[in-house]
């Protein structure tokens, strides 16, 4: 009797520790990453985009669907970044747990710190702008505490018992950043106002916190491919300027970067903007960026 | 003084080698100050904050008396060109506006969001609107896992019906879809249940009840639907009742314009059907032209009572439209899926309540998609439609509402061999298969399959006077180039050659396509 006693229990156990977790399903594997930190063994996250996949251009993906309804809470960039499928996502959800304005709906652009808001009238000549400003800016590490801080009020909010445990995670989560962008920034200062060229304009926020200065995006408008005028304005300005480094993603067209690249002297470094097999950690995504621009120079 | 000196210039030294480390402590003091901000601060709004609860960000929203109404808009316009040069014509042989729409959508309340769709579409040269679809959306607020849409909506049954036309990747209809659900798609009034099965695989059921009183949705008049590819009037389904005679406009004017030719050069399907329901006029091939025309336009005239007679049904037809899709999704990697389901409708296609459809459909999708780089498609869908019958009082039947005896030559078939039991007197059938594949950043290139036909199909044999079976169809080729320049619009050229399977004739057809979208951003729907 007492066996069957014992393994009720274990069962029971076993099923909290598997159950009684927060569900969390995040856009980008950044997120995930986040997310993971300050849940910690309190949450289940799950991130819905690959790594080198374009976070604009994602369908909204039945498995995203299935995921997103058996979420508790989901995770995402905002500011349009994922305008095109999350909200087809959201609604096919049929869970009202992650509907905005609910606790589960976590938009961590929340108090983000954001660039190029358009300051006066723009439409979609200009190309696929965004109206909020750029939404790529989680490669900024204040921008990650800001996202950890954001992911922090919504666990506390979901699950108020542990909201103290959150906090604690939060707080080293960010101590470490800092720490580490404290070392990072002494230790590329050498970096300091490199004129680099982009591809689209996602490396803003990442180049801003670490002084280097973006001199030409290879889109003359937002994610549109550049034709071919464009580009031999982008060759002279290369040239003119000594941009030593185009930076892609790994999603971008590299076509351009190395039309431009056969032009001029300018080294085409492809960076990563999310985690992946390989980059496992925040920390480990800022420092490949560095050290893959610190290696071309 | 020499002591002053050194110490002075000891002391400029040693400011010149500390400045960088000056610097870069100043920067990680600044950097510290705002992480420490960071961390200390409490939630504060953001621009993000104010959106409808199901997850649509507003993109022009209109502000008024600093309220903000939540309403986002969208319009489409899908502008077509089509030229052939076969005789008679199956293209409008000119460029117009196929359609273009209007569209409001945005949260109603805490239960639901609404859509309303105004389109306009070109009939006969002439814009005509209507409101395209309206419709609640309850997304799962009322039953768990379910959401569910009432108003007038593309019900969602096989792949391409739930689209719009201009988000299609072709420009024309395959012939199934014309056939079976109509040019545009089937569109009706009702209620739908989406159910979200809770399994670790995404399943879902969809299940609608609508008015049923019309059947699929076309715009097309005069012989407009690709190449005159109906049977004429041999069945109601795949076209509005609305438009009974879709062809039979344009097939009287095509006579009279091609008057001095022989009318069985003129190798339409629907043509050799009206000539074998004219058939009581003996040795039709010996008759002069003008006597050829002249039956024909008494056929045109009593199909015109007929259709009018059909519009009266349709006021009181009662019994409703039912459909149901199961649809089941496998990813098979993080850029490769496939999405499958199956489809089933049934409606009665006339006001005899003895006589019904069934329709049953496969659909099945496969998608690779990386970023807006790579991409490649292939959708299939296959129709398959029984109309069944069963015996009835056949008194009742065949006198109309002011006791005249109807006189069509189908119900004089009907009532010297009425059905015994419940039995299929026509089925059709067909699928599409398309291929597309992304040649670059921006350019697209599509090859679609179509294949139709009526396997009950028979002809009377005009020896004989036996109606026999008789190969028919349509099978057709369709190469498609599409240029997008921006998710916002394209530009499309496609090909299409259609060969008719009872008459071994191949004509081609010519198409342009350019489509705008202003307003809020356009889904990215699998």
């Amino acid at each position: 009797m007492k066996f069957y006693k014992y393994i009720l229990i274990l069962i029971f156990l076993i099923t909290n520790a598997i159950y009684g977790k927060i569900k969390v399903v995040t856009t980008l594997k950044v997120l995930e990453y986040i997310t993971k930190e300050v849940g910690q063994d309190k949450v289940e996250v799950e991130a819905l985009l690959p790594s080198d996949l374009d976070p604009h251009f994602a369908d909204a993906r039945p498995d995203y669907i299935l995921k997103v309804n058996q979420a508790d809470m989901l995770v995402y960039i905002g500011l349009d970044l994922e305008i095109g499928w999350l909200p087809k996502v959201i609604e096919q959800s049929r869970n009202p747990k992650v509907y905005i304005g609910q606790p589960g709906n976590c938009d961590v652009s929340k108090g983000i710190y954001v660039l190029e808001v358009p300051d006066k009238k723009v439409d979609r000549s200009m190309g696929d702008i965004h109206i909020f400003g750029n939404p790529h800016y989680w490669l900024d590490p204040i921008n990650a505490v800001i996202i950890a801080r954001n992911i922090k009020d919504h666990l506390s909010e979901i699950d108020p018992e542990n909201k103290i445990y959150y906090e604690n995670n939060f707080k080293n989560f960010a101590t470490r950043i800092k720490n580490l962008t404290n070392e990072l920034l002494i230790k590329y200062k050498n970096l300091k106002d490199l004129k680099v060229g982009v591809h689209h304009r996602e490396f803003i926020y990442f180049l801003n916190r670490f002084g280097l200065k973006e001199t030409v995006s290879l889109e003359e408008k937002m994610g549109v491919p550049p034709n071919a005028s464009y580009l031999k304005k982008v060759v002279d300005i290369v040239k003119k300027e000594d941009v030593r480094i185009i930076l892609i993603a790994p999603y971008n067209n590299p076509k351009y970067a190395e039309f431009v690249k056969n032009q001029t002297n300018a080294k085409v470094v492809m960076v990563p903007t999310n985690l992946d097999k390989n980059i496992r950690t925040y920390e480990d995504l800022l420092k490949t960026i560095l050290q893959k621009i610190s290696e071309h120079i | 003084m020499n002591m002053y000196k050194i110490i002075k210039s000891a002391s400029i030294l040693l400011f010149l080698l500390t400045l960088p480390i000056n610097f870069v402590n100043g920067q990680e003091t600044d950097i510290n100050k705002l992480f420490d901000q960071e961390i200390q601060k409490e939630s504060k709004p953001s621009l993000t904050e104010n959106k409808d609860f199901t997850g649509r960000t507003s993109q022009f929203q209109f502000q008024s008396f600093n309220r903000n109404v939540y309403v986002d808009i969208s319009a489409a316009v899908d502008i077509v060109g089509e030229w052939d040069k076969n005789t008679p014509h199956n293209t409008r042989n000119e460029t117009y506006i196929r359609m273009a729409e209007f569209g409001l959508f945005g949260a109603i309340d805490q239960l639901a969001t609404g859509t309303i769709f105004f389109a306009a579409h070109n009939v006969d040269g002439e814009l005509l609107t209507e409101i395209h679809e309206g419709y609640f959306l309850f997304p799962a607020t009322l039953i768990p896992k379910t959401n569910i849409r009432l108003g007038l909506m593309f019900p969602d049954v096989g792949r391409l019906n739930g689209i719009h036309q201009h988000d299609w990747p072709f420009t024309t209809t395959p012939l199934v879809h014309n056939e079976l659900l109509g040019e545009e798609g089937l569109l009706d009034t009702g209620i739908e249940f989406r159910y979200l099965f809770p399994w670790t695989f995404w399943q879902e059921l969809s299940i609608g009840i609508y008015n049923g009183k019309t059947f699929g949705h076309s715009h097309a008049h005069g012989g407009h639907s690709h190449g005159g590819h109906s049977h004429g009037g041999h069945s109601h389904g795949g076209h509005s009742l609305d438009n009974p005679l879709s062809d039979l406009d344009k097939l009287i004017e095509e006579v009279i314009i091609h008057e001095n030719q022989p009318i069985q050069n003129i190798s339409l399907g629907s043509i050799l059907h009206y000539l074998e329901e004219i058939q009581r006029c003996n040795n039709i091939f010996d008759l002069s032209q003008s006597q050829k025309i002249d039956c024909l336009v008494e056929k045109y005239i009593e199909e015109q009572e007929m259709a009018i007679e059909e519009k009266n049904a349709k006021k009181t037809k009662q019994n409703p439209l039912i459909t149901a899709h199961l649809k089941h999704f496998f990813p098979l990697s993080d850029y490769w899926g496939t999405e499958f389901g199956f489809s089933y409708l049934r409606w009665h296609p006339e006001i005899n309540p003895k006589k019904w459809n069934n329709q049953y459909g496969f659909d099945f999708y496969l998608k690779y998609k990386k970023g807006k780089l790579k991409s490649f498609i292939w959708q299939t869908e296959v129709w398959y439609r029984e109309t069944k019958e069963r015996p009835t009082n056949r008194l009742s039947y065949f006198f109309d509402e002011n006791s005249n005896l109807k006189t069509t030559l189908e119900e004089y078939n009907y009532q010297f061999d009425p059905p015994k039991k419940i039995e299929v007197v026509e089925t059709k059938a067909g699928y599409y298969s398309f291929l597309q594949y992304q040649i670059s950043e921006q350019w697209f290139i599509g090859y679609r399959y179509d294949y139709f036909t009526t396997p009950t199909f028979k002809k009377i044999n005009l020896f004989t006077l036996i109606p026999e079976y008789r190969k028919n169809g349509f099978v057709q080729d369709n190469v498609i180039l599409t240029y997008k320049p921006s998710e916002f619009s394209y530009f499309r050229g496609q090909v299409s050659t259609t060969m008719d399977l009872e008459t071994n004739k191949r004509t081609w057809q010519y198409y342009i396509q350019a489509v705008f979208i202003l307003g809020a951003h356009p889904a990215h729907k699998y």
